[in-house]
């Protein structure tokens, strides 16, 4: 809010110079020190282009997607708002709110750029109106490739046998086999880590998009049930609660062998010094990399001049140039394939083959299903993984009448 | 004239009571007979929110842990801050500083309690670690950890808070009870336990009374405690119907269904006060 209120002002000491400054409004929630670098990239290229970026940053995704959501339903919308890929957005174009981009998408070929499963979930009718601005993969196992020499692991594939040997050649060292952080949303990460190495994108989309009676009913689900359960006896009892970036830590410092997180993770690893590939090491499950990340909706204007900022702004966004900065500011993927990618690390590279075919990556769950099914989903698998009371059967049941009953 | 004056000067008053709570009320009853998701949708599906609601297992588990917290809690912080209220009524020295060490929790905002009470807990850092370290390698205290004790620890947490509050409460309530009475009471050797039991908690009953509508307001809209503590885990153990509603409503998008939430809560609430309100209005009749 201060940014809001001083933005202008500095606008204003700047000799208000163009009678019609293109000012643009931007609601995100980029608030931590490398986000808010890479919000500035953004701003640096608007403002390059002649528009002048007011910045509305909201700490926390939830509060600021809701004072975009009253924002624009009480009729005062922002220029721009920063939306997770998915169907968060979806009420307000079907509600005829926002700005169609299918011509901006049109021009810059996003059908052959963007993954098919990014893309998707920015379309709502064939119409467009979501602009994926970037991409982090979640299901990425990480391991202390110096931990797992010392006691004589091999690095294993994914979630299977191999990875049990792993897990148990470190507890029998004394050592914290998987650091988890014990939180409903990373339970259900590492329960869909699990789900996606045994099932791939097939059971996947299966489960979540066609809803199919064959995918509840597969041997392939009940295994991956049995997979997370086996895993309860290779935490430790400090998991509950823990943050992600504690869980991270204990990888760095060799406390822990294995940890399951998304490419967010790295920015720890490369703070703390550590190399991919030497110190620290990354698994894809599977070769398939589930997706998400972060768009900007436009909201609809009526003012003439708020729509032509509006356009400079979809223009400045949508360049290659802006993406790239940008994303390498975030340290995530750039959602277009004609974005040069070279100079990254090898686990970032993997994640980018990944990206190349449409068969090795998922959206994640929020861009497939509403976010109170997720939610749900979410709910039950946390309380399966902390719960072991739970049996399998009763689980898989659940887990099926929330999913098909939406 | 002197009467219609005090009229207008409540209109004000009496039309934001109106407007902003009994409105906001009416309107999220309405809701929640809607599909609504992110944004409201004004189109009529009868129950099936409710109906949805009482599926999910977590809003179940959410309404017995505000059971279990609102006993716990309440009944805790009665037993505790009655026993330190009687303990500083003996006279004691230092009198000022016990009494404001016993309030001082209460200055606390339930955040900052839980946040303390979960390091305090936490196994890997807290008394568990503390009483290991020193040599008593058995030693176990991992509630917070536990699907099946931590709306325990939570209910500890909050007795803390809350007991130096009734305490202040019951101490007034305790200086209040006529000097005669004790006086009766030692010419006649009763000895104190029954005197305190027998004479003087009947005497306080009004108190208790107040002391627990206000405790259970705290329990009814408790959230930022368990937020703290345990974010309501592990698992779903330590959902509270509070958080279900704040959950919902942002992070699920879920305007229809917070809302039936709420309603839920808010028939609770009524359910509960309105035999007492009741109770009320007829001793005050006579």
């Amino acid at each position: 809010m201060r940014f809001r209120a001083t933005l202008p002002l500095l606008g204003l000491l700047a000799g208000v110079a163009p009678a019609l400054a293109q000012e643009a409004e931007v609601i995100h929630w980029w608030t931590s020190e490398g986000e808010s670098k890479a919000a500035r990239v953004l701003a640096d290229a608007f403002e390059a282009s002649g528009g002048t970026w007011v910045d509305n940053a909201i700490a926390g995704a939830s509060a600021a997607r809701q004072a975009s959501f009253t924002r624009i339903v009480a009729g005062d919308p922002p220029e721009a708002s920063q939306f997770n890929s998915g169907r968060e957005f979806e009420d307000l174009a079907a509600q005829g709110l926002l700005t169609d981009i299918s011509a901006v998408a049109q021009e810059g070929n996003w059908d052959q750029t963007v993954p098919q499963a990014l893309l998707a979930s920015a379309q709502i009718d064939g119409k467009v109106f979501a602009m994926p601005m970037n991409i982090h993969g979640r299901n990425w196992i990480w391991f202390n490739a110096k931990l797992l020499e010392e006691v004589g692991a091999e690095v294993p594939a994914g979630w299977g046998e191999d990875m049990f040997v792993a897990l148990d050649k470190l507890k029998s060292a004394g050592k914290v086999p998987l650091a988890l952080s014990g939180t409903p949303s990373y339970e259900l990460s590492l329960f869909e880590s699990i789900l996606l190495d045994i099932g791939g994108a097939n059971l996947w989309y299966g489960l979540y998009q066609h809803q199919a009676p064959e995918a509840f009913a597969s041997a392939e689900l009940r295994q991956a049930f049995e997979t997370y359960a086996r895993l309860r006896d290779y935490v430790d009892v400090g998991s509950p609660g823990r943050t992600w970036n504690a869980a991270t830590n204990m990888v760095i410092t060799g406390e822990a062998g294995f940890t399951s997180l998304g490419d967010w993770a790295k920015a720890e690893f490369a703070a703390a010094g550590q190399t991919a590939g030497v110190d620290y090491g990354c698994i894809l499950p599977d070769g398939v990399l589930q997706i998400g990340g972060d768009v900007f909706v436009f909201p609809k204007l009526s003012d003439d001049d708020a729509i032509k900022a509006q356009q400079l702004l979809i223009e400045t966004l949508a360049d290659n140039t802006t993406l790239r900065n940008f994303n390498a500011a975030k340290g995530s993927i750039p959602p277009r394939a004609d974005v040069d990618m070279t100079g990254t690390d090898v686990c970032a590279e993997k994640g980018s083959a990944a990206l190349q075919i449409s068969d090795t990556n998922v959206p994640r769950l929020t861009m497939l299903q509403p976010s109170s099914v997720a939610g749900e989903i979410q709910d039950l698998i946390s309380q399966f993984w902390n719960d072991p009371s739970l049996d399998i059967e009763t689980a898989i049941a659940r887990y099926t009448e929330i999913v098909l009953n939406g | 004239m002197k009467i219609r004056s005090a009229q207008v000067a409540l209109l004000p008053m009496f039309a934001i009571v109106a407007t902003v709570y009994v409105g906001s009320i009416l309107w999220t009853i309405g809701i929640s007979l809607t599909p609504s998701r992110s944004l409201p949708i004004y189109e009529f599906v009868g129950l099936e929110q409710y109906v949805a609601l009482f599926r999910s297992s977590r809003w179940t588990t959410s309404l017995v842990n505000m059971l279990v917290f609102g006993a716990g809690y309440i009944g805790g912080c009665l037993a505790l801050g009655y026993l330190m209220a009687i303990f500083i009524d003996q006279k004691v020295r230092a009198e000022n500083a016990l009494r404001t060490i016993f309030l001082y929790p209460h200055a606390m905002s339930f955040i900052v309690t839980g946040l303390v009470w979960q390091w305090i807990m936490s196994p890997t850092e807290g008394i568990q670690d503390f009483v290991r370290g020193l040599g008593l390698t058995g030693f176990t205290f991992d509630w917070i950890v536990r699907p099946d004790m931590a709306m325990y620890a939570v209910i500890i947490a909050g007795i803390w808070h809350g007991a130096g509050f009734v305490m202040a409460l019951l101490l007034a309530g305790l200086r209040g009870v006529d000097t005669e009475i004790w006086k009766a009471a030692r010419i006649d050797a009763v000895p104190a336990w029954r005197m305190y039991l027998h004479v003087v908690t009947p005497i306080l009953v009004p108190v208790f009374v107040t002391c627990a509508v206000l405790l259970s307001t705290h329990a009814i809209k408790s959230y930022d405690i368990v937020v703290a503590m345990t974010k309501g885990g592990p698992g779903i153990a330590t959902e509270v119907p509070a958080k279900f509603v704040m959950d919902y409503l942002f992070e699920r998008s879920s305007v229809g269904r917070a809302a039936a939430a709420a309603t839920v809560m808010l028939m609770m609430v009524m359910a509960v006060a309105a035999p007492v309100l009741y109770a009320r209005a007829a001793a005050a009749k006579g």
